[in-house]
């Protein structure tokens, strides 16, 4: 008999708890919920159903090397052993470096990455050992904009905050679906009870969003159906209309605030009736919303993806963060507060990088890489020859960067692809060497990446559950030996055993005087952290010099982001009539592009991903529920078919990723199942991407879609 | 919090396949799969995840507090089944 053991989620942030039981031989055969856990927190169907992943006969077991040219789609590859990988990868990047110089190497990493805490401590060591700037990660798709916006506003990056869902009387939830995608900078518990408490504590729940959600129900509150992309404008006259209600804490402001009166002379303009064409809400809606903020005695504005995504994500976040603040909400209970964690240092801007490419010159925040370069560069770099060797770890850019069919094109030019990845997907079957890694059940691990965000401050952590099969290795064992191999520092130069892994977390663990030995010592593996007081927001996250909030960043001005905003309004003001408008559909069958291989969720009309959209527009269009479409953008067409969704508002078509992987013929599921892939026809290159955050432009963008030919 | 199989159910059973907590019955290897009229969900099984929402080929699934009030005595029946089995 082998006892189940604790271990805990790495698929999303909450990091719910798992509990592991095994067979008689030790090997993992169901994931139950942890409800013994102390930090709370029930897993839901995506992690309890790991094992779909972790026993995928897909899985990627040994290094392979691709022996027949990247011109041709399907990957002809063959096993090699590791020694034999370190060895011509690592000759080969030597070679680069020697020929191209160190700055034609980039890496990408993508979002499984931030959930694997030895890599994430590892990956500032890799960028210092490739000495290059070219390091991208999928941040410029779904949230570099409020790291920026956190920069220019707190002075550090890292000013994260989180709202107290248990304790406010008010929230307002803009573009995001939490019931289906979870909180994202923010690491809450999966209990959708914590949203329904506050209407049933007499609280108000709001949701604005182009779709009426999962989120949203007679149980939590109702939503204002905005017109998609136009949520910087509901914020503005927000903010308008706050002013007007005198809702301004004046004390709070004046201890804290700098360039205020330049905020309010900003959003004057922008009233309910001004901003009412533009967003499609009525005013006397935007008015309600604002007095019942005002009116209560704490408040949250939570925004996420669905914003930082199309194209405003800045300004957006800029006015969520001064509606908190000049409301008195930052730092109240029942507001936004920064919890404790293992790390709660915000570390402030220490200069600007800035690269120079063929393309133009780029900017980097430092120090960290939470705004990195946009990820929408990559492909004209490498086309242009900027960059001759790209590492992609747990990543899949190919296909979640806008522009699939200019990225396998570009991607040929390079002299090396390697990836690092628990499958060969669509990226990995362009690559010369594919190099297997491990999945969650396979490492040790503690929750960092929700560190300073928890709804429960927490520690946890979780030992391998299960030894890796085949050849399976740590990402940064990996990495560490091609350094090695290409002469380049690496930690296992010195000492060929260090189990790097394990001294990382224990040195940030030390943070807070714990260490794997302790935590193996508690119920769950989990240690409880001190709640913080409220207003240790401004000790932590106020890092300008003058240690204030700065609520008319001078940057912004700089970079043309208030012009932009009036530009763009000027453009949708005078829209014609009928513009479909695509956003980005979250389902609980896919998790970014996890899951695609994964047959349990990839059955009835989970199998592919259907063009979501409104009746009204179905018939205007002379369609029928699974008419063959074509849905095309500026940049590119594809095929697609219609399912009738009359959650969405009118004018509004949806459509998930992570599909159209036809050419991934590693992950048998997801290439049989079909499925478009939305972000091929993405606005794509420099121009798609907002000035300081770099962030791609990936939802509310004009299509137009037309029965098949 | 619990989600509420009601009236349109067919017993599709596709709920049962993707539900990661074993909170759906009958499935198709229960004997009793054969006698009922409709499936249940175990009240003090299930987790609020919401798979099975979008997966039933009828919409027959509700959270139950968003039950239609037509069907709010749905919530009692879903409960009442695993009480009978209970016995």
């Amino acid at each position: 008999m082998v006892e189940p053991k604790s271990s805990f989620c790495r698929i999303c942030e909450p990091a719910c708890p798992l509990k592991v039981h095994f067979d008689a031989a030790g090997r993992p055969v169901e994931l139950a919920p942890d409800f013994d856990n102390p930090a709370q927190g029930v897993a839901c169907h995506k992690g309890l159903s790991y094992l779909e992943i972790h026993d995928d006969p897909d899985r990627l077991n040994w290094p392979m090397k691709r022996i027949n040219p990247r011109t041709e789609e399907r990957g002809e590859f063959v096993r090699i052993g590791w020694e034999q990988a370190f060895e011509e990868i690592g000759a080969r990047l030597r070679a680069i470096r020697e020929e191209h110089g160190a700055k034609s190497v980039a890496t990408y990493a993508g979002n499984p990455g931030a959930f694997n805490s030895t890599w994430t401590m590892f990956a500032p060591y890799l960028k210092e050992a490739l000495d290059t700037q070219f390091r991208f990660t999928s941040n410029t798709q779904d949230t570099s904009n409020k790291m920026a916006t956190f920069a220019e506003v707190y002075g550090s990056p890292s000013a994260f905050k989180i709202p107290d869902i248990d304790n406010t009387e008010f929230l307002l939830c803009i573009g995001t679906n939490p019931k289906v995608s979870r909180w994202t900078l923010m690491s809450a518990e999966n209990n959708w009870d914590i949203v329904k408490d506050i209407s049933r504590r007499g609280g108000k729940v709001r949701f604005v969003n182009p779709r009426i959600t999962e989120s949203s129900s007679v149980e939590t509150g109702p939503t204002l159906l905005i017109k998609p992309g136009t949520d910087a404008y509901f914020l503005a006259a927000m903010l308008h209309e706050v002013e007007a209600l005198n809702g301004f804490d004046v004390e709070i402001v004046a201890k804290y605030g700098r360039n205020v009166e330049a905020m309010r002379a900003f959003v004057r303009p922008y009233s309910p009736e001004v901003v009412a064409g533009v967003t499609g809400l009525t005013a006397e809606e935007i008015r309600t919303v604002a007095r019942e903020f005002v009116d209560a005695k704490s408040g949250i504005i939570y925004m996420a993806t669905g914003v930082n995504q199309s194209r405003q994500g800045m300004i957006a976040a800029w006015l969520v963060e001064m509606l908190q603040f000049v409301t008195g909400n930052l730092g109240r209970r029942g507001g936004t507060y920064k919890p404790n964690g293992l790390l709660t240092v915000c570390p402030p801007v220490t200069g600007i990088d800035r690269i120079e490419t063929s393309i133009g010159t780029f900017e980097v925040l430092q120090p960290g890489m939470s705004v990195p370069l946009p990820a929408n560069i990559m492909t004209p770099l490498i086309a242009n020859g900027d960059i001759k060797a790209l590492f992609v770890i747990s990543g899949n850019p190919l296909l979640t960067v806008a522009g699939e069919t200019d990225a396998r094109r570009a991607y040929r030019n390079l002299d090396l692809l390697v990836s690092i990845d628990i499958f060969r997907g669509a990226t990995g079957e362009l690559a010369d060497y594919v190099l297997p890694a491990l999945d969650f059940l396979e490492r040790q691990d503690i929750n960092l990446v929700g560190s300073g965000m928890q709804q429960r401050p927490h520690v946890k952590y979780s030992e391998a559950m299960v030894s890796p099969a085949y050849e399976r290795r740590e990402e940064w064992w990996i990495l560490s030996r091609i350094l090695q191999a290409a002469g380049l520092n690496s930690p296992l130069a010195d000492d060929p055993d260090l189990d790097w892994g394990s001294e990382a977390i224990e040195r940030v663990l030390a943070n807070k005087d714990l260490s794997i030995d302790k935590l193996r010592s508690l119920p769950s593996g989990t240690a409880l952290l001190e709640p913080l007081p409220y207003d240790t927001v401004f000790e932590k996250c106020l890092q300008h010099p003058d240690k204030k909030i700065d609520c008319f960043p001078a940057r912004f001005v700089s970079a043309g982001l208030f012009d932009r905003f009036e530009q763009i309004f000027a453009e949708l003001s005078a829209e014609p009539e009928h513009v479909l408008k695509l956003i980005s559909l979250r389902t609980p069958y896919m998790n970014n592009s996890w899951f695609s291989n994964a047959p349990k969720f990839r059955k009835g009309r989970e199998r592919d991903n259907p063009l979501h959209m409104n009746r009204a527009d179905v018939q205007r269009l002379g369609l029928v529920e699974g008419d063959a479409v074509t849905m095309a953008t500026d940049f590119g067409s594809l095929e697609t078919h219609i399912f009738v969704d009359d959650s969405l508002r009118e004018g509004v078509v949806a459509m998930s990723h992570g599909y159209g992987q036809a050419r991934t013929f590693a992950l048998r599921v997801a290439q049989q199942n079909g499925g478009s892939n939305c972000n091929d026809i993405m606005p794509n290159g420099p121009g798609s991407i907002e000035p300081l955050s770099n962030m791609a432009w990936l939802s509310a963008v004009p299509v137009s879609v037309m029965r098949s030919t | 919090m619990t989600y509420v199989i009601a009236a349109p159910c067919v017993a599709d059973y596709s709920c049962v396949e993707i539900c990661p907590v074993a909170a759906i019955s009958p499935g198709p290897e229960d004997p009793e799969f054969e006698r009922v009229e409709q499936l249940f969900i175990h009240p003090d099984v299930c987790i609020d995840c919401g798979a099975c929402l979008d997966v039933c080929p009828v919409s027959a699934i509700f959270q139950e507090g968003s039950l239609p009030a037509k069907w709010q005595h749905y919530a009692a029946i879903n409960r009442q089944y695993f009480e009978v089995i209970a016995l």
